[in-house]
């Protein structure tokens, strides 16, 4: 799934992002570089889901910037920036229930400059498909008859159908039980292994942890530590806060 | 009612549902990827039969004439689109309607200007026109023509939704508009191409209508644009098979009730229609295959 | 937005005050000072202008009765109805049925209308006392058919009630041209007695804002404007939605029925044509151009829109209509008003005024840190999307 010139660095600078009058995000500064598979952590509202959905243009920043390699992608339009090779898994899973999973998976190619070459799609699917051998099994039916960790695997199946560079991953483990959560993270750590570079964003911290490389910590809008996920995770007020009772 | 009645009556709300359904499509398209309630359709449709009585007032065949026709209500849609409500994405619903409101009036006074309010008659030839005897029983060809079209029309966009990616795309976009944008679907793209197919079809249902009434002026795309409104909440907002079987419910509802109602009472036909509106609004708001459970309180 | 001067903290300053008394003072003087200054400007229309003019100036007030009627029931609650007309209508043809002599509307010309109701005879009374009572009654109606029609609507939202309330309008317009026996249909009603004045449509007028204006700084108002955005957390605050709805849909049908009884008897003469689509639009483009929050805004609009076709015709060729644009009004002027209109929705959606009042607002002070809600027509966010942006997290 990589591409062999998946370079470039995704940079925020004390980007701030408010709905309306509420600041949500104000003023962090995070970077991703390729080959990475970097975590956000921290509670519920903490800014987290708002920082993926500014980087992928649902969002416009009040201030900062963001850049991924050379280009500036605030501008953008989200379709534009998913040519860039970032693609964003969003938070619920957010499938097409009404359309089947081959749809839904075909779907992730609509950016792709190879998306006629059958042969390359193929095979695509079929890496997807090795991954999430359920998938295959479901190819006719509609979204909407999956289970919710079937969904989260059409999710990312999606996601991984547009080849990105960056891969965006909100809240996977949201609602799965104990052992599809497992099963999600042990095919993160496959691509990680593969070269994807990773964007995690979760609350299951203790998880999160596990797989990354590096983590930042968010609380109300702000980074307040940050770090390689190892030292994180042995950091007292982070076990205290993050990783005391979650599973 | 006799046989024969009752066949032509079903004959003839066959033919109404099928215009109904052509605009409800259209505002069916647009409604599900945007939200918007696009009353300017009305104008759509009466700009596709005046176009046609023009190009045939200067020469043009019939035929050829509907396919100009067809092309000048789609670029009048995708100038709408462009125009009035490219700049409003992300305003809330009320104020897209109030301004398709507002598009719609200013081109029904530009066209009662420009055409004159007098109803003109629409040039259907004779050859369609003329009546036919199937099976004993006597039928306009006006109304065969515009069922054969109708269905040869859904029938290519059922095709064109189901199995092109631009169709794909556009069904995502109606189901959730934010995650095809984060699947790298242009969104403007499919909305124009809504606009674009709802257009088109809006052209067509114009011709079809006018050979129906056989007159045109320049308000007349109003109330077929309302009723056909009425099909897609009966049918589902924003549900396209919804709105097809919406409009075939009200082309049926609208022709027997006015066979049957008491004579004094036909008038009422309009007032009984957005009557039963408000009662599906009241008893199931989101129609009959409907599935956003509209916000109620 | 402001509220009462009763809810503000206790710990008070004696410079505060005093300095709010001075203001409150202030703005008594601003008050008594419009009010003289309306009323001079009235009677010097009285005595000076030509009756093509004072029929211009009562239209003012009666469109800035109808405009500050729909920003109540529908820029306050967000329950957008466009159904406003249908109530205007209906205060018009009630009122038109009692004050219409008998002789005009007994069985030669209205054999469906009951005997009790042909036989009123107001020819005696008074004109302007059978004006008040004509006014009375058609909002009085009109105010009933609200209660029963509002009822069941008042929980739909958005869209939904939009479309429900249209319906409304559509079934009283077919009623009005099909129930020829009652109402004389198409050709509309006419010999209705010319009992409207400027003094008459002001002094409604100056009700009509008042009434809204204490209703938008009750709890009330507060309690619809929370509603407005978010349903879910007013009902958790206790607010009573539907009730609260209901009251704005059923005080502002009210007041349009009296407008509606207040232009029947300033044109004489009414069609139903006069109360369909066109007019509906006219008044959402005053409330929309002042503001859907405000009523004072919506007096700005009104006084706009109805002085501009005037304006405008001068453009046109020719097109003498009589001398109101009452309903209908093919030209030059409609058109440029819609597009005026489309502009305002893509480049101010919030009007002049936005949710503010003029000139009546109590102290902006001690209401720091709370979020107040974004106007009715506010953008949800500024990116490309379309739809909503989501909630913050």
């Amino acid at each position: 799934m990589t591409d062999a010139n998946a370079d470039a660095t995704l940079s925020l600078q004390n980007v701030e992002v408010a709905y309306g009058a509420i600041a949500a995000v104000k003023g962090i500064s995070i970077e991703v570089a390729p080959g990475e598979l970097v975590a956000l952590v921290g509670s519920n509202g903490a800014g987290k889901t708002t920082t993926l959905r500014t980087i992928s243009g649902l969002l416009r920043p009040r201030a900062g910037r963001i850049r991924y390699g050379e280009t500036d992608l605030i501008r953008l339009a989200p379709h534009r920036i998913v040519a860039h090779g970032i693609c964003h898994a969003p938070e619920g899973r957010q499938i097409f229930g009404t359309l089947t999973v081959r749809e839904n998976l075909m779907l992730g190619t609509v950016r792709r400059p190879d998306r006629r070459d059958a042969a390359a799609i193929g095979a695509d699917l079929d890496q997807v498909f090795s991954y999430f051998p359920v998938l295959r099994e479901r190819l006719g039916q509609t979204g909407g008859t999956l289970s919710g960790g079937e969904q989260q695997m059409l999710a990312i199946g999606r996601a991984l159908m547009a080849k990105p560079r960056l891969l965006l991953l909100d809240e996977p483990s949201l609602g799965l039980a104990p052992v599809l959560v497992d099963r999600i993270f042990a095919v993160i750590a496959q691509l990680k292994a593969a070269g994807t570079t990773i964007l995690l964003v979760e609350q299951n911290a203790r998880k999160a942890l596990q797989v990354a490389d590096r983590a930042y910590v968010l609380e109300t809008g702000r980074v307040v530590l940050t770090g390689p996920a190892a030292a994180l995770a042995a950091n007292p007020d982070v076990e205290r806060a993050y990783l005391g009772g979650v599973s | 009612m006799s046989s024969t009645e009752f066949v032509q009556q079903t004959v003839n709300a066959l033919s109404l549902g099928s215009i109904y359904a052509l605009v409800a499509v259209g505002l069916a398209m647009v409604f599900s990827i945007l939200r918007l309630i696009n009353f300017a359709h009305g104008e759509v449709l009466m700009l596709g039969a005046f176009a046609t009585y023009f190009y045939v007032d200067a020469g043009v065949p019939f035929v050829l004439a509907t396919v100009g026709a067809v092309a000048t209500t789609v670029a009048v849609g995708m100038a709408m689109e462009r125009i009035a409500y490219r700049p409003l994405r992300g305003a809330p619903d009320v104020a897209l309607l109030l301004t398709s409101l507002g598009v719609s009036i200013a081109v029904q006074n530009g066209a009662s200007l420009w055409f004159g309010a007098t109803p003109r008659a629409f040039p259907t030839p004779d050859l369609i026109s003329e009546a036919r005897v199937i099976a004993g029983v006597r039928i306009t060809g006006t109304n065969l023509m515009t069922i054969g079209i109708a269905l040869a029309v859904m029938a290519l966009l059922t095709y064109f939704v189901t199995r092109t990616s631009l169709g794909t795309q556009m069904r995502a976009a109606a189901e959730n508009l934010q995650a095809a944008q984060l699947m790298g679907i242009n969104t403007t793209t499919v909305i124009v191409t809504a606009f674009i197919v709802g257009s088109a079809l809006a052209g067509i249902a114009g011709v079809l209508w006018g050979a129906r009434v056989g007159r045109i002026e320049p308000l007349m795309g109003f109330i077929p644009v309302l009723k056909a409104f009425v099909a897609t909440v009966i049918g589902g907002f924003g549900s396209i098979p919804g709105a097809v079987l919406g409009a075939f419910a009200l082309g049926f509802g609208e022709i027997f009730l006015v066979a049957l109602l008491p004579d004094d009472l036909t008038s009422y036909r309009d007032a009984f229609v957005f009557g039963a509106l408000i009662l599906v609004l009241l008893v199931r708001p989101q129609g009959i295959l409907g599935s956003t459970e509209p916000e109620k309180i | 937005m402001g509220g009462s001067m009763l809810d503000r903290p206790s710990s008070q300053t004696v410079d505060h005050t005093m300095a709010v008394s001075r203001s409150l003072l202030a703005r008594y003087a601003l008050l008594a000072a419009s009010l003289v200054v309306l009323g001079l400007f009235l009677l010097f229309a009285d005595q000076t202008f030509n009756g093509y003019r004072l029929q211009l100036v009562t239209l003012i007030a009666i469109n800035a009765i109808i405009a500050v009627s729909l920003a109540l029931t529908s820029g306050f609650t967000g329950v957008f109805s466009l159904g406003q007309i249908g109530f205007y209508a209906i205060g018009a043809y009630v009122g038109a049925l009692l004050t219409i002599p008998p002789q005009w509307k007994g069985d030669d010309f209205l054999p469906g209308l009951p005997g009790w109701l042909a036989g009123v005879d107001l020819t005696g009374w008074h004109p302007q006392i059978a004006l008040f009572v004509a006014c009375v009654a058609g909002g009085g109606v009109a105010a009933a058919v609200a209660a029963i029609v509002g009822a069941p609507l008042m929980r739909l939202s958005g869209h939904y009630v939009a479309v429900a309330t249209m319906g409304f309008l559509i079934i009283v317009n077919s009623v009005l041209i099909n129930w020829a026996e009652v109402t004389r249909g198409a050709r509309g009603m006419n010999q209705i007695p010319g009992s409207t004045n400027i003094w008459v449509a002001f002094a409604w007028a100056l009700v009509t804002l008042y009434v809204v204006l204490r209703i938008r700084f009750s709890a009330h108002g507060r309690a619809m404007i929370a509603s407005r955005e978010n349903v879910i957390a007013a009902r958790a605050a206790g607010v009573a939605v539907l009730q609260t709805r209901l009251l704005a849909f059923v005080v502002g049908a009210f007041f349009t029925g009296v407008a509606g009884a207040l232009l029947a008897h300033q044109l004489g003469t009414i069609t139903p044509r006069a109360f369909y689509f066109t007019q509906t639009f006219n008044v959402i483009i005053m409330v929309v151009l002042g503001g859907m929050g405000s009523a004072t805004g919506a007096v700005a609009g009104a006084i706009f829109i109805t002085l501009a076709p005037d304006q405008l015709r001068g453009v046109e060729d020719g097109f003498t209509l009589g001398p109101i644009s009452v309903g209908d009004n093919f030209g030059l002027s409609q058109i440029i008003l819609a597009v005026v209109f489309v502009l305002v929705m893509i480049f101010r959606p919030n009007g002049l005024f936005g949710d503010r009042e003029l000139a009546l607002r109590w102290p902006r002070r001690g209401r720091r840190g709370t979020v107040e809600p974004p106007p009715p027509l506010a953008r949800r966010n500024d990116s490309e999307t379309g739809g909503r942006a989501g909630e913050p997290g």
